[in-house]
């Protein structure tokens, strides 16, 4: 049952998004979401539409893969565009009778809750597109590199991104071993499914308790192990995969200037 | 390349030693095996050699590096590298062939050089099929190659393997003894294994028995093995045909008692049975 | 009795990663029968001994535990597992109560008996796998790498199964470990003359030294399942499909092709080293 869990659903693939820099693909993906919040008008985000789709062309990840990550999330947009229809205040356009009250709806309301989701969309689209085309190993590597300027300020970025390679790691790991434990309770008789919550909590101790003793040899070992191959912090440490910026950045970076140039001509020079 | 002067261990606030005046000398290209129960010190001893853990009292050489010595504890975890019995739990990355890239990256060795060791390594231990691979989706076997090109990346001149087969199946067992083997006898690497399976000991070159910290036997397989009482009483076993001449000689056949393998039992056999029995 | 009726398992259907682990597996098991089941890895053996508890449903085929049809819809999976008793490989990993004692009471507790046979249950099986009374009142995380894996066999057997299945029992273990937990199950099997006892090993040593009958598995299939004796007639095969054979066989094996007079089914040092003596002193092999 937790062998399903995957982490970042990465879609291996050579196209020019999988190619870039992944800390650069960290920050534009970022810029994205933060462009995003600039955009009112129905043009706008018409543009802004065009430029995903082109994006997710160039990823060569299919749509079907990208709607299936937004499936998990539809019940966060339909609350989020209910809240916005039902509790925005404003020019009533028409009202539904319910017993004595009457719930209005508002023009504002009703804007609203289609720009919230339209983003909330636009969003979990931008966000996946990351993922789908970046491993879990270069997401790493990209959250290392926008942490490195804080060394000075000693925030351990090696050591960071060291603890996310080892938990990508282990995911699997401890995935089979859970599995593995809930098996074996099950079969001295241990009942996890019936009982108000208060059991259920008791019942998930059998499964807890050897799991953490477990993680806790697994890191023990693991600690010595990375000893005796000479791991001491991150100071010294080189690297056999460098990623470097390439042309292909510097491209990406112009494109996705020129997109925004666009969009803030679209959104604020057009007076239509 | 690896020595022991009086060498003693326990660990602090116990008084029992788990390791009590162990003296050694371990030859440049040899391969030794250490034999022993389950507590018996030998998992302690083989840490002793990469410094993970320092004698209490003696003193301990690696490549003529004394362990204790704390500013060349990097020169000996290079020089003797050290495989364990997890195999999960030895793995750091998520791709084999970083997992392979650890201990140069560690070290500060270049980029290029290092993908230069990961190729020659993996291609070492015959794994360089799987360089791409998640180490999750890997038979136990496979692992434990890959943790030994892990360890090799260090160009280490020693290999010491901390029990790695006991929690394989008997493929994985034969993979990673073939894969040692041929380190040793190909590329001159020192091997000292750590193990309770007395197949595997039976190819060494050497064989020390420890119990309760201490050497009990030092020898040949042939010799260690011909002791058939005081090695049961170790709680070890032999090799079954050991075993059987064992038994036979009691039985009053004569068959020398150092026989070890199913060949050399064949050919006692054979001529003990004679004529008589030959079509 | 046990009783597979072309069992089938397949891993993640309809999935790129489908994968047939089990093919139409038929084996019936008597009551009272100590029986060693063995194959490399991925032969499908874990998978068949999960489908016999009801840890796994069968993509196809029926399982009867006694006649009853484990696998059939609204089957009392929670009955199955009082009756089949699984202990899990590396099974001291479970272990998670601060006592031993409560620990090995895990499963009576589970099915609601009273406290004066848990008492007795958990005393009981601690008994037969060797742990002392002052074992029972430790912390299970304090006991020697044997003894937690005695206690964790202790808890299943506590709950007293009809049927009891350990998957690699002596995985990891020294000789002695090794030796100690083969003594429990031939005990066992002395014991309880209705139990039926199945134990996964990669060892056809163990499998010698322990088991009446063995089961082979090979690519998701029964291979054999026959008496050991007569296994390990098939040397070759056994070889073929990529299990060890020990010495004794391989020996006896080349002396017979050698034209030497020895009984077919030797697979014992004690048993070889008496029919060779016999031999040797001019009698015929067989004693």
């Amino acid at each position: 049952m937790f062998k399903d869990i995957t982490i970042g659903q990465y879609i291996p693939g050579s196209s020019p998004l999988h190619k870039m820099y992944p800390a650069l693909k960290i920050i534009l993906t970022i810029a994205y979401i933060v462009v995003l919040f600039f955009l009112h008008k129905p043009l706008s985000y018409a543009a802004f539409f065009v430029f995903t789709a082109a994006l997710i062309l160039i990823s060569g990840v299919s749509v079907k893969i990208i709607l299936k990550g937004i499936r998990p999330m539809l019940w966060i947009l339909i609350f989020t565009a209910l809240i916005n229809l039902f509790m925005t205040q404003g020019e009533t356009v028409f009202s539904i009778p319910l017993w004595a009250f009457s719930i209005n709806i508002s023009r504002e309301g009703i804007v609203l809750a289609a720009t919230m989701t339209v983003r909330l969309l636009f969003l979990i689209v931008g966000a996946s597109l990351l993922t789908l085309t970046t491993s879990p190993l270069q997401l790493t590597d990209g959250i290392e590199k926008l942490l490195k300027p804080l060394r000075p300020l000693k925030v351990p970025s090696y050591e960071i991104a060291m603890m996310m390679t080892i938990a990508i790691r282990f995911i699997p790991t401890l995935a089979e071993e859970t599995d593995k434990i809930i098996k074996a309770q099950t079969a001295r008789g241990a009942d996890f499914e019936t009982g108000n919550i208060l059991r259920r909590a008791k019942a998930m101790v059998p499964i807890l308790v050897p799991l953490f003793v477990s993680a806790f040899r697994r890191a023990d070992e693991l600690a010595t192990a990375m000893e005796a191959r000479c791991y001491n912090g991150g100071g010294k440490r080189t690297r056999m995969k460098e990623t470097r910026m390439k042309k292909l950045d510097a491209a990406a970076i112009a494109v996705f200037l020129l997109c925004c140039g666009i969009l803030a001509v679209l959104e604020y020079a057009l007076k239509i | 390349m690896i020595k022991t002067e009086n060498l003693v261990f326990a660990y602090e606030d116990s008084a029992d030693e788990v390791l009590s005046n162990i003296n050694l000398n371990i030859e440049k290209g040899s391969f030794t095996a250490v034999l022993g129960h389950n507590g018996s010190g030998k998992s302690t001893l083989a840490k002793m050699f990469n410094a993970i853990l320092l004698p209490s009292g003696g003193k301990a050489y690696v490549n003529g590096i004394d362990t204790s010595d704390e500013k060349r504890v990097f020169d000996i975890r290079r020089s003797a590298g050290m495989v364990f019995q997890n195999p999960d739990n030895q793995m750091v990355a998520a791709v084999v062939e970083d997992e392979v890239a650890f201990a140069p990256e560690n070290l500060g060795v270049e980029p290029k050089e290092i993908r230069a060791r990961v190729d020659e390594c993996l291609s070492a231990v015959g794994m360089t099929k799987y360089a791409q691979s998640a180490p999750s989706k890997l038979s136990g076997g496979q692992k434990q190659r890959v943790a030994i090109a892990s360890v090799l990346a260090m160009n280490p001149e020693i290999l010491i393997l901390d029990e790695p087969t006991a929690m394989l199946d008997p493929m994985g067992r034969k993979e990673v003894m073939r894969t040692v083997k041929r380190l040793n006898k190909e590329q001159g690497i020192t091997v000292v294994l750590i193990t309770h399976y007395m197949d595997e000991a039976a190819e060494a070159d050497r064989v020390i028995v420890i119990d309760d910290g201490k050497i009990v036997t030092d020898g040949t397989p042939r010799e260690v093995f011909s002791e058939v009482e005081k090695m049961k009483s170790l709680g070890l076993d032999v090799p079954q045909v050991t075993l059987l001449a064992h038994e036979l000689r009691a039985l009053g056949v004569n068959i020398p008692r150092d026989t070890l393998t199913v060949d050399e039992a064949f050919d006692a056999l054979v001529s003990a049975l004679g004529g008589e029995t030959r079509d | 009795m046990i009783k597979t009726e072309n069992v089938s398992y397949v891993y993640q259907p309809s999935t790129p990663f489908e994968s047939a682990a089990l093919k139409g597996a038929s084996l019936e098991i008597e009551d009272g029968s100590l029986t060693a089941v063995i194959g490399h890895t991925g032969s499908g053996k874990s998978t068949l001994i999960q489908l016999m508890c009801a840890l796994l449903k069968p993509t196809s085929g029926r399982i009867l535990i006694d006649g009853e049809d484990i696998t059939a819809k609204g089957a009392d999976l929670r009955a199955v597992h009082r009756k089949v008793g699984l202990v899990f490989q590396y099974p001291e990993h479970q272990l998670f109560e601060d006592t031993v004692y409560k620990d090995i009471a895990f499963g009576p507790k589970n099915m609601g008996l009273d406290e004066k046979e848990i008492d007795e249950r958990v005393r009981e099986s601690a008994r037969v796998v060797g742990l002392k009374e002052k074992h029972l009142d430790r912390s299970p995380f304090d006991l020697s790498g044997g003894q937690k894996r005695r206690a964790a066999i202790a808890g299943v057997l506590a709950m007293n199964p009809k049927v009891l299945i350990l998957d690699e029992p002596t995985a990891g273990l020294d000789p002695k470990g090794r030796d100690d937990i083969l003594g429990i199950i031939k005990t066992l099997h002395k014991m309880r003359s209705d139990m039926i006892i199945i134990f996964v090993s990669h060892s056809m040593e163990d499998v010698a030294k322990t088991a009446e009958n063995v089961i082979v598995m090979n690519d998701g299939g029964v291979e054999m399942h026959c008496s050991v004796a007569e296994a390990f007639t098939h040397a070759e095969r056994l070889q073929e499909i990529g299990l060890n054979v020990p010495q004794i066989t391989l020996l006896t094996d080349r002396l017979r092709s050698a034209g030497i007079k020895l009984p077919e089914h030797i697979y014992t040092v004690d048993y070889a080293a008496k029919a060779i003596a016999g031999l040797v002193k001019g009698g015929d092999g067989d004693v």
